[in-house]
C-alpha cells in the first residue's frame, strides 16, 4: 500500500512539475516579440550614409532603397571575426531561397588606408553577390559610426607594420524604407537571421 | 625462444608458420601503441579569402599524454608569417590579441574556432585552392613540433 501510495505522490509531483512548465512556456511564448534579434524599431535614426562603394563610385542609402539592409563594419585585414560573421550573413542570405535578392549585406570597412574598392569588392565578392563593400574617408565614416553608435580604434602597428582594428561587432538590419528594425552581433546565427528577414520581407 | 616456439606449436597443434605470423603482428601492434600520438590535432581548415589578405587556421587539440603541453606557435611552408592570435569580444567590440603560449592540461583540449582562438596565417608564398591540404607544423615549448595538414575551404564557411 505504502508502495503505491507512493508511486501515486511520485506521479503527482511530476504532473505538477509538468503542468507548472507548460504554463510557464506558455506566458513565456504570449510575451516573446516575434523577433529572434533585438527589435530597435523607432531606437536608431534611418539608414543615411554618404560613402564610397566597391566599384569607386559615391554612393548614399538611397541606392539600397526597397532593400532590406544588413550594415556591418569591419576591415578586410580580419583574419577571424569579420569573415565569421560574414559567412555567417552569406548562409543566412543564402537560405532566402529566390528571396535572397531583396536583401543587401553593406559591409563598412573602418580601415580606408588597406581597403581599397578592388580590395573590397574582390573580399565582398567572395561571400555572394548581396554583399557590397562600402568605405570612405574619416569624416563620411564617422558621420556613419556615430550616427549608429558605432566605435572604432586602429592598435599600433607591429614590426611589419600590421595591425589590428577593433570595431563594433553589430549587425544594425533596415527594412526597404530604411528604417532601423533589428540588431544583431556576431555572434548571432544563421537560421535566427534568416527567419527574421523572413518576418521583415513578409509584414514590411 | 625458437625451440620453445617450435614446441609450443606442436604442442598445441599450430602451424609454426602461423606462430610466427602471430608473434609479428603482436610485435606491430605494440609499435603501433607505442608509437601513437600524445598530440591528436582534428578537424584542422583554412577559410581561403581572396587576394593576400590574412587567412584564420582552425582546429581542435587534445593532448593525449601525462604531461602539460604548452602550444607555442606555428610556421607553414605556405606562408611567411603564421602568429596565434584570439578574438574577444567586450561590450560589443570585436578584438584580436596575439597569444604567446597556451598551456593544455593532460587529457584536456583546446579549440582553435571561429571568433576565439585562430592562426593568423600570413603572405601565402603560392596562391592557395580550396580544397587543397596545406601543411602547417604547430610548435610546442621544449621544441616539440606536430605536422598538421590543414584543409582550404571557401570564405562561406565556418
Amino acid at each position: 500500500m505504502s508502495g503505491k501510495f507512493r508511486k501515486s505522490l511520485s506521479q503527482g509531483r511530476w504532473l505538477a512539475i509538468v503542468s507548472t512548465f507548460v504554463l510557464f512556456s506558455l506566458t513565456a511564448c504570449q510575451k516573446q516579440e516575434p523577433w529572434a534579434l533585438d527589435n530597435i524599431t523607432g531606437l536608431m535614426p534611418k539608414l543615411e550614409f554618404n560613402l564610397t562603394n566597391d566599384n569607386g563610385h559615391p554612393v548614399t542609402a538611397d541606392a539600397y532603397h526597397g532593400k532590406l539592409v544588413l550594415l556591418y563594419f569591419g576591415y578586410t585585414n580580419c583574419p577571424d571575426v569579420c569573415p565569421t560573421t560574414l559567412a555567417t550573413l552569406a548562409q543566412a542570405v543564402r537560405s532566402l531561397g529566390t528571396d535572397a535578392d531583396k536583401v543587401r549585406v553593406l559591409f563598412v570597412s573602418v580601415d580606408p588606408a588597406r581597403d581599397t574598392a578592388p580590395v573590397l569588392k574582390s573580399y565582398t565578392g567572395a561571400f555572394g553577390p548581396q554583399f557590397v563593400g562600402l568605405s570612405g574617408n574619416e569624416k563620411a565614416l564617422d558621420a556613419l559610426t556615430r550616427r549608429y553608435r558605432v566605435v572604432y580604434s586602429l592598435d599600433k602597428p607591429d614590426a611589419q607594420g600590421n595591425y589590428a582594428v577593433n570595431h563594433s561587432s553589430g549587425i544594425f538590419i533596415f527594412d526597404g524604407k530604411g528604417n532601423a528594425r533589428l540588431l544583431g552581433s556576431s555572434t548571432s546565427k544563421a537560421p535566427e537571421i534568416t527567419q527574421d528577414l523572413r518576418h521583415l520581407l513578409a509584414t514590411g | 625462444m625458437s625451440a620453445l616456439n617450435t614446441r609450443f606449436a606442436r604442442d598445441h597443434r599450430i602451424h609454426p608458420l602461423g606462430m610466427v605470423m602471430a608473434v609479428i603482428i603482436t610485435l606491430f601492434t605494440c609499435s603501433l601503441a607505442f608509437a601513437a600520438p600524445q598530440i591528436n590535432v582534428s578537424n584542422a581548415r583554412i577559410r581561403l579569402l581572396p587576394g593576400d589578405l590574412p587567412l584564420a587556421g582552425y582546429f581542435d587539440l587534445m593532448n593525449r599524454g601525462d604531461q602539460n603541453l604548452v602550444l607555442v606557435g606555428a610556421t607553414s611552408t605556405a606562408f611567411k608569417m603564421v602568429h596565434m592570435h584570439r578574438s574577444m569580444e567586450h561590450d560589443g567590440i570585436s578584438s584580436m590579441a596575439p597569444v604567446g603560449r597556451l598551456e593544455i592540461k593532460p587529457g584536456a583540449s583546446v579549440h582553435f574556432a571561429p571568433g576565439g582562438y585562430h592562426l593568423m596565417l600570413m603572405q601565402a608564398t603560392t596562391p592557395l585552392k580550396v580544397g587543397e591540404k596545406i601543411p602547417v607544423a604547430l610548435q610546442f615549448a621544449g621544441g616539440q613540433t606536430q605536422q598538421v595538414m590543414f584543409t582550404v575551404n571557401g570564405a562561406g564557411t565556418e
